[in-house]
């Protein structure tokens, strides 16, 4: 059997031997290192043969796409591999020459891509979620502060809306008392307020009129409402609150009667009355 | 460190470790051995260009399995070539083109640039002194080598070809390396 190996060690340097007489002889040198030398021998001069061939310059695309293929190699991480002779034999041995000519080197290079992809792909994908999540962060944060600065904006809109009632009423009782014909009617305490005291500026062109009080006291849980006495009638008019200090206005927006021989303005429980309930505090004749 | 100053095992080092530049170095040095060799045998310039791509991507990736103890890295690189070369025949993958003209096969060679004119002497030379020693072997010495070496026939598939026995193809492929190895260390032919 030794005797037949060496005498396949030429054939091994030339490679006419079978991936099985391959395995043999590579068995046999491990066990018998001086071969070695005689088969180095033999791969010298097998390996002059090739000189016998013209040199001829490849594409120098070849080269390119060789340096690319091993940049992408580079950059993907590198799995420790088991350096026994029997991967060396099944890697240089069996799956070089029997794997499909393109598939041998594309596998590799395959999975290599196929598990940078997927490393950078979950990288990706976590970084992603993650500025995902701060961006959800950032717009929860966002729409808070728009939430808060559109109560501030609601809240400045009422406070436009009430400054612009205001200016509103205070241009109509401006209108009032700057009429050609207004007319004033003072009215005085009842003596259920003694204090209280207040006026009404009546303009008959436009028939508008504008009440003003002082020295009313202020119950959240009773309004003030306005009578026009007409041939002893009292009709009902607007109802109004005052102030903490007591003071009030009233820009009237019921029908004021033509004529009328007095006022008057009585507490009365909140949405008013149809006739005096309460104390009458005010009262003025025309 | 100029890598272009080691020799092929220093640079296999390099490459173990993962050094492409070192590549680089060593297909610049035997790119265009390795397409002669691969035209040679397949006769397709664009399949020839794959065998040279895909011989120094094995070197790449296999750098670690290259055993200097086991022959020279030439030889490592070479046969690595040649395998699949012969498996791309095998499997029936290439067609001779028009490549395989004379004409074009002369445009495909390498122009030496002017810096590189010496060393283009220099494997000329070395060309024709394998061409010669080869030359000189006995026919059927020569045919073993050339039917195992290009074509990839192993020594059963050559004995079958030949219709010769096992054991003599044996015979003439060991006096065939014996006597190219004693003509190209200037011996002279001997038969």
């Amino acid at each position: 059997m030794t005797d037949h190996i060496t005498e396949l060690l030429p054939l091994y340097a030339l490679g006419a031997l079978t991936d099985e007489e391959y395995g043999q002889v590579e068995t046999y040198l491990e066990e018998h290192p001086e071969a070695e030398h005689t088969l180095f021998a033999y791969t010298q001069i097998v390996e002059q043969l090739p000189m016998e061939n013209k040199l001829v310059e490849p594409n120098p695309d070849v080269k390119k796409a060789l340096m690319a293929r091993v940049q992408a190699d580079l950059a993907t991480p590198q799995p420790k591999e088991p350096s026994t002779s029997f991967w060396q034999h099944i890697r240089t041995r069996l799956l070089a020459p029997k794997a499909p000519a393109i598939f041998v080197p594309t596998v590799p290079v395959l999975l290599g891509l196929l598990l940078l992809l997927l490393w950078r792909n979950g990288s990706v994908v976590r970084q992603l979620n993650g500025t995902i999540t701060e961006q959800e962060t950032t717009i929860g944060e966002q729409q808070a502060i728009i939430a808060e600065q559109q109560e501030t904006i609601n809240q400045q809109q009422t406070t436009i809306a009430n400054q612009m009632d205001e200016f509103e009423q205070q241009m109509a009782a401006l209108s009032v008392y700057t009429a050609v014909n207004a007319q004033i009617i003072p009215v005085a305490s009842t003596g259920v307020l003694e204090d209280a005291t207040g006026k009404l500026t009546f303009d008959p062109d436009s028939g508008r009129a504008v009440l003003d009080v002082v020295a009313l006291a202020d119950d959240p849980e009773t309004v003030y409402q306005l009578w026009f006495i007409t041939d002893g009638t009292p009709l009902p008019s607007n109802t109004f609150d005052v102030a903490e200090d007591g003071s009030g206005r009233l820009i009237v927006s019921t029908a004021v009667p033509p004529t009328f021989e007095a006022i008057g303005i009585s507490i009365e429980p909140p949405g008013g009355s149809e006739q005096p309930t309460g104390d009458i505090v005010l009262l003025g004749e025309t | 460190m100029n890598l272009t100053d080691l020799t092929d095992e220093q640079l296999m080092a390099h490459i173990s470790n993962r050094n492409h530049e070192a590549l680089s170095v060593l297909y610049d040095r035997y790119a265009s051995s390795i397409m002669g060799l691969a035209l040679r045998m397949l006769r397709n310039r664009q399949t020839a260009e794959e065998v040279v791509q895909e011989t120094f991507w094995r070197v790449w990736e296999q750098a670690s399995s290259f055993d200097g103890r086991r022959g020279t890295f030439k030889s490592w690189l070479f046969s690595i070539a040649r395998r699949y070369a012969i498996d791309l025949t095998r499997r029936a993958k290439v067609r001779p083109d028009s490549a395989s003209s004379q004409a074009e096969a002369e445009m495909m060679l390498k122009a030496p640039s002017d810096e590189n004119v010496v060393e283009a002497v220099i494997i000329t030379i070395e060309q024709e002194r394998v061409k010669e020693a080869l030359a000189n072997l006995p026919p059927d010495q020569l045919e073993v080598i050339q039917l195992s070496y290009y074509q990839g026939l192993t020594r059963r598939e050559i004995a079958d070809v030949t219709d010769t026995p096992v054991g003599t193809i044996h015979t003439r492929a060991r006096l065939a390396l014996q006597k190219l190895a004693a003509q190209l260390r200037g011996e002279g032919p001997r038969t």
